[in-house]
């Protein structure tokens, strides 16, 4: 009878690939980040000096987690599972990239009337508690009017 | 300084209450559901909303006192949003 708690002694004990798991956990927390934090200040969200980098590292430690895979002989299962690892690095960084290099771009051209008005012109609205406001009411008083997209 | 704030969206009055609510704002927001205020100052995004609606892209404004354009701004980037000190500046140049 073997126990199953005694390690063989004749397969030595294969150093565990942190790479392989690390890269792709630093991939999602380096993008989710992005949005739930760095986002918060202006400086990081202009431009991702910090996700970037991190996913960008988290690319390259997955890439490693595969050589090791491969340099360890490691058995099909581990250099499947480190394939997944680096494949949803890659597709997860890349979303992330196409979001922060093109879809947030996708904004309309400043229309001729938007960059040449002068006088703004009057309308009525309600506000948050259904009470009309004109913009005239805001005469003799400076103004701050911001458009948003809003939460539809 | 001495000046108003006042945001303007397609979004209904009952969902600009909640965000003035939770987070806390002291500023007016608008709701403009048939985008007339939206399409006066020429800011319209079609088919910009989840659903394929049009709504407003963002933009600003400041006004002087009499109601005249002093200074906009029409950002190209969705993720990238005016700071408050930006228009607080030209707030102050405004006599």
């Amino acid at each position: 009878m073997t126990n199953p708690n005694v390690k063989n002694p004749e397969s030595p004990k294969r150093p565990v690939n942190h790479s392989a798991w690390i890269g792709p956990v630093v991939v999602f927390a380096g993008a989710v980040s992005y949005f739930l934090v760095f986002a918060r200040f202006p400086v990081l969200r202009d431009f991702p000096w910090l996700n970037l980098p991190i996913v960008a590292a988290g690319v390259i430690v997955s890439v490693l987690g595969v050589r090791h895979a491969i340099a360890r002989r490691a058995g099909a299962n581990g250099r499947f599972v480190s394939g997944i690892g680096l494949f949803f690095s890659v597709g997860v960084s890349a979303l992330f990239c196409f979001y922060v290099f093109y879809l947030s771009y996708q904004v309309p051209k400043p229309t001729k009337l938007s960059l040449n008005l002068s006088q703004a012109p009057e309308f009525a609205l309600s506000d948050q508690d259904g009470k009309q406001v004109r913009l005239s009411d805001f005469r003799g008083r400076k103004l701050i009017l911001t458009f948003y997209r809003g939460h539809w | 300084m001495g000046g108003e704030v006042v945001g303007i969206s397609v979004d209904a009055p009952g969902q600009n209450r909640k965000l003035v609510v939770t987070h806390g704002l002291e500023f007016l927001l608008l709701s403009d559901p048939n985008l007339e205020a939206i399409d006066l100052f020429g800011v319209r995004h079609k088919g910009a909303s989840l659903s394929g609606d049009d709504i407003a892209r963002p933009a600003t404004f400041v006004l002087d006192r009499e109601g005249r354009v002093a200074w906009r701004q029409l950002t190209d980037n969705l993720r990238i949003r005016l700071r408050p000190e930006t228009v607080l500046a030209e707030l102050k140049k405004i006599p």
